[in-house]
C-alpha cells in the first residue's frame, strides 16, 4: 500500500471517527489513528475566559440600530439606492424653485419687435396639485395649467360681416430672426404673430422628474 | 439563524481552531473575540446561498489568526502556566495534571507543523468541515488535503512519542 492508498484509507476512517465517534482500526498505522481520536475528543474552550462576557456584549450589540444600518448597507444596491435618494432630495428645492419661476418669453421675439404696450397679467392662478400631472412625464407644460384654469374668452377678431364688430384695425408685416411675421393690432391689444420652426424647448420647459 | 444561535454553535469550535495557532489562552481569547465582532459586522451581509456558515465563519477566522501572527512577528510560546487549573472538585488533581501535560503536548506537536499542515489540522480537528469543504475554503485539492492531514497526524505521532520516552 503506497502512501496516497494510506492517506485515503486513513482520512475515511478518520471521518467515521468524527462522524460518529467510532473508534475505527487502522491497520497499516493505528498508532497515528489513535493520536487523530485524541485530537478529535481535545477541547481547549474550557480555558476560555470570555466566552460568557463576549456573548452578552455581542448580544446587547447585535440588538441595537448599528448592527442592522452596518448590516443594511453591506449590499451595494441598497447603498446606491441610498445614494440616489440623498441627490433626489438635495435636488428637489432647486426643482421647485425652476417651477415657480415664469416662463421666459421665446428668444428673438422681443429683440426687433417695436415697442407695444404692456399687457395686464391675469393674476396668478393657483396651480394644479402634483399628483395631477401625467407621471414620468419629461416635458411639463408651464403655461398650460393656467391657461386651463382661466374661464374661455372670447377673442376680439371676428370674420367679417358676421355682424360682429371688427376688431381688427391694422396688420403690420414684420421681419423676425428665424422667419416673416407680422403684428396685428387691434382696439384692444397688439398680437404680435411669428412664422417660425420651433422646438419643444420653445414651448415647454425641460424637467427631470 | 440569529446571531446568538450562531455563537452558542460555533464558539467552542473556533476557539479550539484559535488555540491551535495561538497556544496561549489569554491571547486565543483575544483572536477569539475579534473573529466574533468581525462576524457579528458581516453578519447581516451574510448570504447562506453562498455557501455554508460554517466555511464563512471559518474564514473570517483563519484571516483574524494570519492578522495575529503578522502582528506577534511570531508564534506564541507554551506555558503550562498559561492554562487555568481545572474548576471540578470531582477531579483528581493528577488525572488533570496529566490531560493538561497532554494537551500541551499535542499543542507542541501541532506548533512543530509547518504552517498549512498547522491550519489544516486545526480545521479538520476544530470546525467539523470534511476534506472538500477544507479544501474549498484552503483553495487545495481534496486529494492534497487528505495527504497533508496523514503526513500531519504520523509527524505529530513521531514528536510525541519521542518525548513520551523521554
Amino acid at each position: 500500500m503506497n502512501e496516497a492508498e494510506q492517506a485515503e484509507l486513513f482520512n475515511k476512517e478518520l471521518d467515521a471517527l468524527l462522524e460518529g465517534g467510532q473508534a475505527p482500526a487502522f491497520a497499516p498505522d493505528q498508532g497515528a489513528m489513535d493520536l487523530a481520536a485524541e485530537l478529535a475528543r481535545m477541547d481547549f474552550s474550557g480555558e476560555s475566559a470570555i466566552k460568557e462576557g463576549l456573548r452578552r456584549r455581542l448580544a446587547g450589540e447585535a440588538g441595537s440600530l448599528l448592527p442592522a444600518l452596518r448590516a443594511l448597507f453591506s449590499n451595494n444596491y441598497a447603498r446606491t439606492a441610498f445614494a440616489a435618494a440623498l441627490v433626489v432630495i438635495a435636488l428637489l428645492p432647486l426643482a421647485r424653485r425652476q417651477e415657480a419661476d415664469p416662463p421666459a418669453a421665446p428668444a428673438g421675439l422681443t429683440a426687433e419687435l417695436p415697442p407695444v404696450p404692456v399687457l395686464p397679467l391675469p393674476a396668478r392662478l393657483p396651480e394644479p396639485p402634483v399628483a395631477a400631472r401625467p407621471a414620468g412625464a419629461l416635458f411639463a407644460s408651464i403655461p398650460m395649467p393656467r391657461l386651463e384654469a382661466e374661464p374661455i374668452k372670447e377673442f376680439p377678431i371676428a370674420r367679417a360681416g358676421a355682424g360682429l364688430e371688427l376688431a381688427l384695425a391694422e396688420g403690420r408685416p414684420i421681419t423676425q430672426g428665424a422667419g416673416p411675421g407680422i403684428v396685428l393690432e387691434t382696439e384692444s391689444a397688439p398680437f404680435p404673430i411669428e412664422r417660425r420652426t420651433i422646438e419643444p424647448g420653445d414651448l415647454f420647459e425641460r424637467r427631470v422628474l | 439563524m440569529d446571531f446568538a444561535e450562531l455563537y452558542d454553535r460555533y464558539f467552542n469550535k473556533v476557539y479550539n481552531y484559535v488555540r491551535y495557532h495561538v497556544r496561549l489562552a489569554a491571547e486565543a481569547d483575544d483572536v477569539t473575540g475579534k473573529v466574533f465582532e468581525a462576524a457579528l459586522k458581516g453578519f447581516g451581509g451574510f448570504d447562506q446561498g453562498r455557501g455554508p456558515e460554517q466555511a464563512w465563519l471559518f474564514g473570517i477566522a483563519r484571516n483574524a489568526v494570519i492578522d495575529w501572527a503578522r502582528a506577534r512577528g511570531r508564534r506564541g510560546e507554551v506555558s503550562l502556566d498559561d492554562s487555568p487549573e481545572p474548576v471540578s472538585g470531582e477531579e483528581r488533581l493528577d488525572a488533570a495534571l496529566e490531560r493538561k501535560e497532554e494537551k500541551a503536548l499535542i499543542l507542541e506537536a501541532v506548533a512543530g507543523l509547518d504552517e498549512r499542515a498547522r491550519d489544516i489540522i486545526a480545521l479538520k480537528f476544530s470546525s467539523g468541515m470534511n476534506n472538500r469543504e477544507i479544501a474549498k475554503l484552503t483553495g487545495l485539492g481534496e486529494s492534497n488535503v487528505g495527504i497533508i492531514i496523514f503526513r500531519a497526524v504520523k509527524k505529530m505521532q513521531g514528536e510525541i512519542e519521542a518525548k513520551r520516552k523521554l
